[in-house]
């Protein structure tokens, strides 16, 4: 079984096999986990979010058309929780300032701070200096390996636009992370 | 332009998956393009920094428990779903309940407001058209002496002046009860002769209209 394609995975799904949608999330959790944790750069909100993109997954594999890959596809629903999540996230510090009691930390705790190194601080606070667009073609491409087509099919913009985040992302952390070079 | 063009294939170049001709020709201006060879060498070094960056590890709990948790997520869905059908079934009742309360208490209060508007407002109506109404009211009688001492009973022949005094006093009480709805007061104040009288005045200038 475990030889069969996500395709494979993914019509006995929609036959009716429920076991089929197990090996799926069996097979990429692990990718789909890093995905989220490199564009939120938190440990609970990756966890959070990563089963939340299954269950979403799940609900909607019936309607999926398998325009592209499993993953891809998974990895699109990826990248809209995190984008609505950053957004909330980014509300919600913005609201912060007027009540400081109601303020959710998204930084880790003194225990998870001490086990960071310098250069780790500096890269989750360069990549998540990054706009939003030019965060997701990084982590899309660096991170996940991706090409340029399926990052183009993922933010829903052409070849050449996600070069061009990609290029201005890595322009900026060259400058934000110069001194560790 | 051009450095441009190939500082956005840089990062394509050095995982090597340009095709053969983008290759040669990014190749061929690294061979002459100092400020691109530069940001090459900025690149790899990015890169080696960033290859520093590793995810944390989750403990292998954590993948156990991960399918387990997926499925319960999907079955408290599916439960929630389930038990939201009633749950909004019952809040669109309580919905249409209230708003029909709340149409119902509208037009009710809307009514009340009318009415007793109208009440105060009957009050304002009679003073003000009390005037209009006695000088109708003297025209009139003037009018039906003026024909009981120049037309017979059974003639309906008028003189000029008095059809003219007749018509204005009918049109005016007429414009008054259609408009204002009052002469119903002042008629019933009227005795039987008096009325007996003004109906035989109306009959008359029916009469008279026809001829």
């Amino acid at each position: 079984m475990t030889d069969q394609t996500d395709s494979h995975l993914v019509k006995r799904f929609k036959e009716g096999e429920e076991k089929a949608f197990n090996q799926l999330v069996l097979r990429h959790q692990k990718k789909i986990y890093d995905l989220i944790y490199r564009m939120t750069r938190n440990r609970e909100d990756a966890a959070d979010l990563s089963l939340e993109v299954f269950v979403r997954a799940y609900r909607n594999l019936k309607d999926f058309e398998e325009r592209s890959s499993f993953y891809v596809w998974a990895a699109k629903i990826a990248v809209n929780l995190c984008l609505n999540f950053l957004k909330r996230e980014k509300f919600r510090s913005f609201l912060s300032i007027f009540d400081l009691a109601e303020m959710k930390t998204t930084t880790p705790s003194p225990a998870e701070e001490m086990e960071k190194s310098e250069l780790k601080v500096a890269l989750d606070s360069a990549i998540q200096s990054l706009p939003t667009r030019q965060r997701t073609a990084f982590v899309l491409k660096y991170y996940q390996d991706m090409s340029h087509q399926e990052i183009a099919e993922i933010m829903g913009i052409t070849e050449g636009a996600s070069k061009a985040n990609y290029f201005q992302a890595v322009q900026k952390l060259q400058k934000l992370l110069a001194r560790y070079h | 332009m051009k450095c441009n063009k190939i500082h956005i294939l840089l990062s394509d170049y050095l995982e090597d998956s340009l095709d053969p001709g983008e290759r040669k020709w990014v190749e061929q201006h690294l061979g002459e393009c100092d400020c691109c060879r530069l940001k090459l060498k900025e690149m790899k070094q990015l890169y080696g920094v960033l290859a520093q960056d590793e995810a944390p590890q989750r403990e292998e709990d954590f993948w156990t428990n991960f399918l387990p948790q997926v499925r319960s997520r999907i079955g408290e869905k599916k439960r929630l779903k389930g038990s939201l059908v009633p749950k909004t079934r019952l809040a669109l009742g309580f919905l249409s309940l209230l708003l029909v309360v709340i149409i119902g208490y509208n037009l009710f209060h809307t009514d009340l407001r009318n009415l007793t508007g109208m009440e105060s407002n009957q009050n304002v109506e009679m003073t003000v058209t009390e005037p209009v109404l006695s000088s109708a009211a003297d025209q009139l009688a003037d009018a039906l002496s003026a024909e009981s001492t120049q037309s017979k009973v059974t003639g309906v022949i008028l003189s000029e002046e008095e059809k003219e005094d007749l018509d204005s006093t009918v049109t005016l009480l007429t414009e008054n009860y259609l408009s204002q709805k009052e002469i119903s007061f002042i008629l019933d104040e009227l005795n039987s002769d008096e009325l007996k009288q003004l109906e035989e005045s109306i009959n008359k200038l029916k009469l008279a209209t026809i001829l």
